[in-house]
């Protein structure tokens, strides 16, 4: 059995889905209990940041899931970067006021460790939040 | 499978998406011709008569944008917009199944009830200026 699958079965980790209207899912989401519950709970709750975005948090997150999971096209150039390859292994999923941390398990399956503010973890890596599944 | 599903309801979904599609259309289009001609935001902000602050903030999904601005920035870019509402497809496309349970047979019939909403259509298009 995979070790994804394992996790999955273990609820160490959770698929995250999107609703597509249709669209075929072209790349997938997991992620850990905490951030599924920052998802459900936090994220809701959150206003626009010190940039003051006109699109709310929840709706920023949406969409980059969205554009993720249906293989849209995702950008990373010099002006605008959705998704970016840090150190150690770290990606990082941006919108105008969320910044979403986890790995490429797999070149289109993102592990989202957890998500916050973006004025919170700019210019920082959030490493000692970050703590790898002891998968077996 | 352990599974959540995101859900900020098919209201916001629908007018978020499509401003994201917008945003990343006119995100495509800057690119484009920033790679071919170098066109900068400051260039484009003369042209509409702003301040490139202005024009990053849009650019980056910071602001509501109007049609009327969303049209001109299209022109200062060079492109060209097309635009069309439909009706949503009878038939949804197919989709990588989550995990394929285990059905009876489906009675003859059985016709489905696949339904696909599609989002209005906006595409960017390069025009090719004239020397």
């Amino acid at each position: 059995m995979a070790t994804l699958d394992i996790l999955l079965d273990r609820q160490e980790l959770v698929r995250i889905l999107v609703p597509t209207d249709g669209e075929p899912r072209m790349r997938w989401v997991y992620g850990f209990p905490n951030f599924r519950e920052w998802l459900a709970v936090e994220l809701p709750r959150l206003v626009p940041g010190r940039l003051q975005a006109a699109d709310p948090p929840v709706e920023q997150v949406d969409d980059i899931l969205y554009r993720w999971i249906t293989g849209k096209e995702i950008l990373y150039t010099r002006q605008f970067k959705d998704l970016t390859p840090m150190a150690d292994e770290i990606w990082e999923m941006k919108t105008a006021d969320i910044r979403i941390f986890g790995w490429m398990y797999q070149p289109r399956k993102f592990i989202a460790v957890f998500g916050d503010y973006a004025d919170l973890y700019k210019g920082k890596i959030a490493r000692a939040a970050m703590k790898r599944p002891n998968a077996e | 499978m352990n599974l959540y599903l995101y859900d900020i309801g098919e209201r916001a979904r629908k007018a978020s998406r499509f401003i994201g599609h917008v945003r990343a259309e006119l995100q495509r289009a800057l690119v484009a011709e920033k790679a071919s001609r170098k066109l900068s935001q400051q260039q484009i902000a003369t042209m509409i008569g702003t301040s490139r602050s202005v024009i990053n903030r849009e650019f980056m999904g910071l602001e509501n944008l109007t049609l009327r601005r969303v049209a001109e920035l299209a022109w200062a870019l060079g492109w060209e917009i097309v635009f069309q509402l439909r009706k949503p497809q009878a038939i949804a496309a197919p989709t990588i199944p989550i995990q394929a349970p285990q059905m009876p047979p489906r009675p003859a019939n059985l016709e489905p009830q696949l339904n696909a909403p599609a989002l209005p259509v906006i595409d960017f298009k390069s025009f090719a200026t004239a020397a």
